[in-house]
């Protein structure tokens, strides 16, 4: 069975979301079912962003932020680090597996691990097949 | 400030079996301030018993709303309208929220999302430390400002035990010697005299012990 | 009232670019459906002047209260549309860009895919616009004065430049009177070759005599310096810094726009130092320094030793220096490369010793320190390079210093010819009259106290902060406070007056206007806000306060929106939901998570 998941990418706009662009001016290419949201700092990013995108239907969500020591705000970073493990905890009690949910830090510059990434996590989600939020009925 | 921690999910789900409209009640006072029961962790809240009823093939309706004081009965009844409907309240308030919400609603079925710890205050971003066990009875003044009830392990009167070492409780090494504390600050106040007054034994009756306790305030009531 | 705002799309098709990845009539067709949506348009080159111009007519013709533009990253020409729309009447926040080109056209693989992914993106545009809320401008007023904390040489130079540019500066020191010595700065290497009777170059580090003159020039500026004087408490943000100063017990409000933190360093000697220092004919780099400069003829004593005529000097650098692992940061190693090479050289030519210099790392990269390094070879001086693995050892043997050396490109070449002695792997013996080793840059004492008033954060070797890629290094984590000197690193006199040039450059642009117009980034509900203080702990750039909202009234929490740097970590951290971020509220960020 064919199936191409729904992917999120929350992107801080200081690093991975740069890296995105460049990443698609290269014209390399990185599968189309990555939807990139933009976000000002991951340390904007909140736990119900991230359950309301399995809510909507996402099968994965991953979370750029920027790498630690270099978040322009000093610490939002960091913090998106901890309520990313927080809630890997609680999607996994929840009942959706954890691997759903993917952290990574990346600089602004570094646009080919961000489709090595994005290729790489696309291929993990699918492995783990549809989101049980949308298989049962 | 009334301090609590969120239960952990796996320990409300199975209280929300056989529910179907469920309705996540927040307070914006206390528990908001110790970041356990806010519009915020309602909203997280209300979103997991969504997604977990339905990664169980279950499909339930939970709504959300937060109140000033769950503690006061107005405030509670002023959710008379948004209840109905539901079938199970779940209150993101400390203990007295839940009772409240419970006296209010009789029909309803009323569970806790929070654990309610303590009576203190942040120390930091994140950590919360005991300061006051309302023994009833505040001996505070004796002691130099420091509460040997709530900050002696073994809530004693008169001194530190033989296990205080270093400025440390016996119990556990992180936690300063309550009486230690009293001690070093009545020093700097000049009033070590305080110490050589024997305090008797405390009536634990206007305590817990003495059973559910009532404050009646004659000329304030109607 | 709000409840359907009328919202325009326009495509742009990056010069056609577009059409050959998908049918844009069929997009806008799919795009006018949405509801809300009152215009669909394409244009070839909306960047372009004409572009822009073509934009505000049809936003003025169509009557549209929102802005949808498709096309390329936003990070590409953003301002220029947020701009123009604020010309056609909108306000700037009432519009929303779709990363087409980046995003979409140039990321499909399959061009069958390019239609249905940008139909969605522009879907999500489209919704996350209709929940646009408009952005208000603040006028912040911006007081052209300065507070310049430590009137060290770094502290007092940069109250003259700040005063020629026009901002009022106001100077204080903690102790009794102005210290040029306060700063643990390098010496110019044009300095000591101008010593060296070679060159002559703008005399600025090194030599202190001048610090007089430079005070001098403060009183006749009428620059205020309050000396023994310290911050007790800092509230307000950039533009208008409420300080309170404490002369001696006696308290004083400034409301100054900007703050500058020039508060030195201090010399401490390294662990090795410590052990060995006792013993009198082993100096500090500092020390050894104000002997050359000052104290002649006792360094000379110091160096003839009864049983030899020769004076030998031997400096130790890195690995084994002060503190381990600390001596290997790259600004420490150069300040100490320079001190032994400009120590090495004087020590030659002025006392004729036989130097040799011990070292695991040198750093010679600046202006003139090349030909200082040649100089020293030149002029006979010995280097050892040393691995970190097996630093030199010392010994003291009566009464002489014994260095112990394996030197890693001269290792073999001794091995074959070594006499069989057994020298326990560190084949070299440099017998010293005087040893010189590594000291510590610390900050000067009380920058700690300073910080936690300041509210700026400590930061790796250095003092303040320092090192982040996103952020310039005079800058400190809180806008309108900045650093410079010797309390943020080691620098030479050149570097310094960069630094000093670069920082009053910034307070300059920052101040020269009366007002500001800075965007509400953040709006805070106080209905809402439970006062819980987390956002006020958690904001990096100690942008929000509380306090009263409106005067008598109760207690809030509310935004600096001049030092608001717009990461929005308060509202994600907010657990009453009182914090909105204009630009990015939960609802706009759902409408985007629609798949």
């Amino acid at each position: 069975m064919d199936f191409t998941p729904a992917i999120v990418a929350f992107c801080c706009e200081n690093s991975a979301y740069r890296a995105a662009d460049t990443a698609g001016a290269r014209q390399e290419g990185y599968p189309s079912n990555i939807s990139i949201c933009r976000l000002p700092c991951s340390g904007k990013l909140e736990v119900i962003h991230i359950l309301k995108a399995f809510e909507e239907g996402a099968d994965g969500v991953f979370v750029f932020a920027c790498h630690p020591d270099s978040c322009r705000f000093l610490l939002g970073n960091v913090r998106a680090g901890k309520r990313i493990e927080h809630t890997a905890a609680l999607l996994e009690k929840i009942g959706i597996e954890k691997e759903r949910l993917r952290f990574f830090y990346l600089s602004e510059l570094e646009w080919t691990q961000f489709l090595d990434l994005v290729r790489q996590g696309n291929e993990s989600i699918k492995s783990l097949g549809p989101s049980p939020i949308k298989v049962k009925p | 400030m009334i301090v609590a921690e969120q239960k952990d999910i796996a320990e409300i789900i199975p209280m929300t079996e056989g529910y179907q409209n469920i309705l996540v009640i927040g307070c914006d006072t206390c528990v908001t301030v110790c970041l356990a029961g806010g519009a915020k962790e309602v909203a997280i809240l209300a979103c997991s018993l969504r997604l977990a009823a339905r990664a169980r093939g279950k499909k339930v309706q939970v709504d959300e709303i937060s109140i000033e004081r769950q503690c006061e009965k107005e405030f509670v009844d002023s959710l008379q309208s948004t209840v109905r409907g539901h079938d199970l309240l779940i209150s993101m308030g400390c203990g007295i929220g839940v009772q409240t919400i419970a006296e209010q609603f009789p029909n309803l079925a009323v569970v806790p999302a929070l654990n309610t710890k303590l009576l203190g205050l942040p120390e930091r971003q994140g950590v919360w430390v005991e300061r006051c066990q309302a023994c009833g009875q505040c001996i505070l003044d004796k002691t130099g400002g420091i509460c040997p009830i709530s900050r002696c392990s073994k809530s004693l009167l008169n001194g530190p035990c033989g296990g205080s070492q270093n400025g440390k409780c016996e119990i556990n090494k992180e936690i300063d010697c309550g009486w230690h504390l009293i001690y070093e600050r009545l020093k700097s106040l000049g009033r070590l005299g305080c110490l050589e007054e024997i305090m008797p034994a405390k009536d634990w009756s206007r305590s817990r012990n003495g059973g559910p306790r009532k404050v009646i305030r004659e000329d304030m009531c109607l | 009232m709000d409840s359907s705002p009328k919202i325009g799309v326009f495509l742009c098709t990056c010069g056609h670019m577009m059409n050959d990845y998908f049918d844009t009539r069929a997009l806008l067709a799919s795009a006018a459906k949405e509801p809300g949506v009152s215009s669909v348009d394409e244009c070839g080159f909306l960047c372009t002047k004409s572009g822009l111009e073509w934009l505000k007519i049809k936003i003025a013709r169509s009557g549209c209260e929102r802005v949808v533009i498709a096309g390329c990253s936003p990070h590409q020409h953003e301002l220029k549309f947020r701009q123009a729309i604020e010309e056609a009447g909108l306000n700037r926040s009432l519009m929303t860009i779709a990363n087409l080109r980046e995003g979409c056209v140039w990321v499909c693989r399959d061009k069958k895919e390019c239609l249905p992914k940008a139909e969605r993106m522009l879907k999500a545009a489209i919704h996350r616009v209709a929940l646009a809320k408009p952005v208000d401008m603040v006028q912040a007023r911006m007081s052209s004065s300065a507070l310049i904390i430590g009137a060290g040489e770094s502290g007092v130079r940069i109250a003259l430049e700040l005063h020629r540019l026009g901002i009022q500066p106001l100077l204080i020191d903690s102790q009794p009177r102005p210290e040029g010595e306060r700063e643990a700065f390098l010496p110019t290497p044009c300095t000591i070759l101008g010593n060296g009777g070679s060159s002559s170059g703008q005399d600025t580090g090194g030599q202190r005599h001048d610090f007089s003159a430079l005070v001098k020039e403060l009183s006749h500026k009428k620059i205020e310096l309050l000396t023994s004087t310290e911050v007790r408490e800092v509230a307000g943000g950039v533009g208008a810094f409420r300080v309170v100063l404490d002369t001696q017990g006696r308290e004083r409000l400034v409301e100054v726009g900007s703050i500058v933190v020039a508060s030195g360093s201090r010399l401490e000697d390294g662990a090795n130092l410590a052990k060995l220092g006792s013993y009198s004919r082993i100096v500090s780099l500092g020390r050894l320094q104000k002997m050359i400069e000052a104290e002649p003829e006792r360094l000379e004593r110091m160096m003839i030793t009864a049983e030899r005529r020769a004076k030998h000097v031997c400096f130790i650098l890195g690995g084994d220096g002060p503190q381990g692992e600390k001596s290997l940061v790259a600004p420490f190693v150069k300040r100490a490369s320079i001190m032994a090479l400009n120590q090495a050289i004087l020590l030659r030519r002025r006392f004729k010793a036989e130097v040799a210099i011990v070292a695991s790392d040198i750093i010679v990269c600046g202006t003139g320190l090349e030909d200082l390094y040649r100089l020293a070879r030149q002029s006979g001086v010995l280097f050892f390079r040393t691995p970190e693995s097996r630093p030199p050892q010392v010994s003291l043997e009566k009464g002489v210093i014994k260095v112990r050396v394996y030197d890693s490109a001269l290792a073999d070449c001794i091995r074959e010819s070594a006499s069989g002695e057994d020298d326990g792997g560190y084949p070299i013996l440099i017998q010293a009259d005087l040893l010189a080793l590594e000291d510590e840059v610390l900050p000067s004492l009380g920058t700690e106290t300073l910080q936690s008033i300041l509210r700026v954060d400590l930061a790796g070797i250095s003092s303040f902060y320092q090192g982040n890629i996103h952020l310039k290094p005079n800058l400190s984590n809180r806008r309108g406070v900045f650093v410079v000197g010797s309390c943020h690193g080691v620098e030479d006199g050149g570097e310094m007056l960069n630094d000093i040039r670069s920082v009053a450059m910034a307070v300059f642009s920052l101040l020269s206007r009366p007002n500001l117009a800075v965007e509400q980034k953040v709006v805070i509900n106080t209905d809402k806000c439970a006062l819980c203080l987390t956002c006020i702990r958690t904001c990096p750039h100690r942008a929000i306060e509380f306090g009263e909202v409106k005067a008598g009234q109760k207690w809030g929490a509310r935004v600096i929106p001049q030092a608001c740097q717009g990461c929005g970590i308060c509202a994600g951290e907010c657990p009453a939901k009182a914090i909105e971020m204009v630009q990015y509220s939960d609802d706009q960020i759902f409408s985007e998570l629609t798949l």
